[in-house]
């Protein structure tokens, strides 16, 4: 660890704290429907969708209508991946994708995972990456940042029932948030080096004579969109490594600042929306200080490096003329640091880029990211997806509190009954229930075991993985889990499914219920929400739940592994 | 009773009709804007940057390319290029041998014995093949691959250290003697710094460094000149 190291992680820390203000009374405007610059634009989409943006929706209806698009655009990308041969701008002539992969990767992006067990530059012609994939990465992240804002709306109101309109939440997300906000930073990508052309696939005869190919495509139009809306399916397969994606230090800065920019902002924007702007920046206290506990310890893990590979005579101490520490599948220009930043930050948020191989990190380091998606992704998380995550945890925390002391707990003036309590549960259990009960299933599979890279602790750590960021969403892997075969394509799909909208519905309902009740004053036995008190109750509320449910698999896979690798076992 | 039997259920045949209604009127506009986003971020969107990026970046949109004196494409600045006669500074091992159609690494663990035997032969080899001394502490750089497989870069220390080996092989394949300082000299002018004095690591790319290498060698291939049998065979 360096000096420079702690000072990068720092300069970061700064942007996403002073973005938070800014941004969140900007979506404050944007979700009040105060924002009109793209007015024309913005009607006309309602007036040929047949939208009436005024009409007030309650909770079912809502969740109704954004499972109606959900479905609408994931039926769209199979048929399109399906009949990719047929269409236009593809110069590879690459044939069309298979049917179970086509599903897996309707699902993958419809539910903002983008998981992919394709590689991006053999398998996507232009045309899909386009039409289909960048533009899953808008819907997708609009529609979370939806729910959150129907969500909060469900708090600040009282005796509504009511969560607002859920197509015009959808097209002011995309229009006034997402589409600005990565044209511009897709300039700013394609400044640093990042490619947006049509060309075919260059053939090049290197210096040494050699024959070369290099893949092309609109990549900038994804990037930005990818890290803005914590989607993270990358365009070839490297992801965020790959040089035309991420070419330099800067982008790379750009590139974990867009991830985390609109969950900092919501954080402000919900704070300000139930109007106690102190609860908010304890919220986001809470989240910053996981946030940096993780990429403390990826940090030190991964510039610690492998003392297997000292053996052989690896220098593993930093210095200004090399990077030092476990530089397996990391990039010479981010070095440990950034590598460590990234694989944090893209697994606090549910982006799941990746700009270093997270299969290849120290048994340690890759447990971080592993325990930040299982933890439910709330540590700023995906956009939208984190907020309405952490404010489940919100109520929780508020539920034990309130048992604690032996008095009814309220939340932000409302009272927490049995069946916000039952939502709750049926949101933090069906994450145990699905990743630990497909992982165990896949260890006693011959089917679930055939794909593995690794063996011993960590080949469990790969199936533990692709389970935990499937349901997370998250996309990221630890990539030696091939999983292009039926049995992965499948459970996989269904698992990531069972993740956005097994949660996404009882989150609705939550927020229907709350909006039902009225608000009653404060009191003396009020449990406060905005003191350091609150911000340590939570923050062992999230890590208590979290651990109790996936310690004992943690135990078998990277903490074990941990300790063997110390005593210099091999697999 | 049979009156209010009879209006009750008309009334619920009436909200099924009603939510029947609703459920398709959702459907329908669900289609319209799935179309009408589609268009708008996925064709759009993608245009209206290509038509930017080409104004204000064209040579970035289109991959950083390096062309010789003939105008041919030798390789884009960012990628990096598989290297392995002496003369020529080497890059980090690869997982996909410099394939720039199949990036990638080798996502092998860390506790993965085919890693650590790789890891051991590759410095072995590197030790060899830079006569360094066989308990010569390296660099990590020197025996990991990358992520993508095509990193461009590599430590300043790896470069130094196959400084040597660079210049004999140039004298002695070439009759070309570069001077040591000459050769630190150059490494150090091709090292690039942080970004801001703060971000990244600091870096040398290998393809820029050897093409530097090569235009002081008034031997080296791309001094030949133009081949014209490409054009002129085709007329």
């Amino acid at each position: 660890m360096t000096a420079n190291g702690w000072l990068q992680i720092l300069f970061f820390s700064l942007a996403i704290f002073a973005v938070a203000k800014p941004l969140g009374l900007y979506l404050v405007a944007v979700y009040d429907g105060r924002v009109r610059w793209l007015g024309p634009i913005e009607r006309g989409v309602y007036a040929l969708s047949d939208v009436d943006p005024d009409e007030d929706q309650h909770w079912t209806r809502y969740a109704g209508s954004m499972l109606l698009f959900s479905l609408a655009t994931m039926l769209l990308t199979y048929a399109v991946l399906r009949l990719q041969h047929l269409l236009p701008l593809n110069p590879q002539h690459l044939p069309a994708v298979t049917d179970r992969q086509s599903f897996e990767t309707a699902a993958s992006f419809t539910t903002n995972t983008n998981w992919q067990s394709y590689s991006g530059e053999s398998t996507m012609s232009y045309f899909s990456q386009m039409t289909q994939l960048a533009y899953h990465n808008f819907v997708s992240a609009a529609v979370g940042m939806g729910i959150a804002v129907a969500f909060v709306r469900g708090l600040a109101r009282q005796s509504a029932g009511k969560l607002g309109n859920f197509w015009a939440d959808l097209v002011r997300g995309t229009l006034y948030v997402l589409l600005p906000l990565s044209l511009v930073f897709s300039l700013v990508l394609v400044h640093q080096g990042v490619i947006q052309n049509f060309t075919p696939y260059l053939n090049l005869t290197t210096l040494e004579g050699a024959k070369q190919t290099l893949a092309m495509g609109p990549v900038a139009s994804q990037e930005a969109i990818k890290q803005l809306g914590t989607n993270g399916g990358g365009f070839f397969n490297a992801n965020s490594a790959h040089p035309f994606e991420n070419p330099t230090p800067w982008s790379n800065f750009w590139a974990m600042f867009l991830i985390f920019a609109i969950p900092s902002g919501l954080v402000w924007m919900f704070g300000r929306m139930i109007g106690n702007r102190r609860h908010g920046w304890a919220v986001w206290a809470a989240m910053f200080l996981l946030f940096f506990s993780g990429v403390s310890t990826v940090y030190w893990a991964e510039a610690r490096g492998n003392p297997i590979h000292a053996t052989a005579g690896v220098n593993m101490l930093a210095s200004a003329t090399q990077p030092g520490g476990n530089m397996e599948g990391k990039e010479v220009r981010f070095g440990i640091v950034n590598s460590a930043l990234f694989a944090t930050i893209t697994t606090d948020a549910s982006c799941g880029a990746v700009n270093a191989m997270h299969d290849s990190f120290t048994p340690l380091g890759g447990l971080v990211p592993l325990l930040n998606i299982q933890l439910g992704e709330v540590i700023f998380g995906g956009v939208g997806a984190g907020l309405y995550g952490m404010l489940a945890m919100i109520v929780l925390t508020v539920f034990i509190a309130g048992l604690m002391v032996g008095r009814t707990p309220e939340y932000l003036g409302k009272k927490i009954q049995a069946r916000e309590i039952q939502m709750v549960m049926l949101f933090a259990l069906l994450s145990s229930l699905i990743i630990l009960g497909m992982t165990a299933l896949s260890v006693i599979l011959p089917a679930g075991l055939a794909e593995l890279n690794n063996s011993g602790p960590h080949g469990f750590s790969e199936i533990l993985y692709a389970f935990s960021s499937a349901f997370g969403n998250n996309g990221s892997a630890f990539g030696g889990l091939t999983g292009t075969t039926y049995y992965y394509n499948t459970m996989l799909a269904v698992t990531m499914l069972f993740g956005r909208f097994g949660l996404i519905v009882p989150v609705l309902a939550l927020a229907g219920f709350m909006a039902e009740k009225k608000i009653v004053p404060e009191s003396i036995g009020t449990f406060p929400v905005t003191g350091p008190l609150f911000v340590l109750l939570l923050i062992g509320v999230i890590l208590i739940v979290g651990a109790l449910t996936f310690f004992p698999a943690l135990a078998l896979g990277p903490i074990v592994e941990h300790f063997l690798m110390d005593a210099g076992r091999l697999f | 009773m049979p009156r209010r039997d009879a209006s009750g259920s008309e009334s619920n045949v009436g909200r099924d009709a009603a939510l029947d209604t609703q459920w398709r009127s959702g459907a329908l506009v669900a289609l319209r804007l799935t179309v009408l986003l589609v268009l708008v971020c996925g064709v759009g969107y993608p245009a209206l940057l290509y038509g930017a990026a080409r104004l204000a970046f064209p040579s970035q949109a289109e991959g950083s390319l390096l062309h010789d004196q003939c105008g041919r494409v030798i390789g884009s600045l960012l990628i990096g290029q598989l290297f392995e006669a002496p003369q020529y500074f080497h890059g980090r091992p690869s997982a996909v041998a410099y394939n720039a159609g199949s990036s990638g690494g080798s996502n092998l663990g860390s506790t993965n014995p085919v890693l650590a035997d790789s890891l051991a032969a590759r410095a072995i080899a590197f030790r060899e093949a830079n006569a360094l001394a066989r308990d010569r502490s390296l660099p990590p750089d020197v025996v990991t691959a990358s992520g993508s497989g095509i990193d461009p870069h590599v430590s300043p220390e790896m470069a130094n250290l196959q400084a040597t080996r660079v210049r004999r092989a140039r004298t002695r394949d070439r009759g070309v003697s570069f001077s040591a300082e000459q050769l630190q000299e150059l490494i150090a002018a091709h090292t690039l710094t942080r970004q801001a004095g703060i971000l990244g690591q600091p870096r040398v790319n290998v393809l820029e460094l050897n093409l530097a290498l090569d235009s002081l060698d008034s031997n080296a291939p791309i001094h030949f000149g133009c081949v014209p049998a490409a054009t002129g065979a085709q007329r």
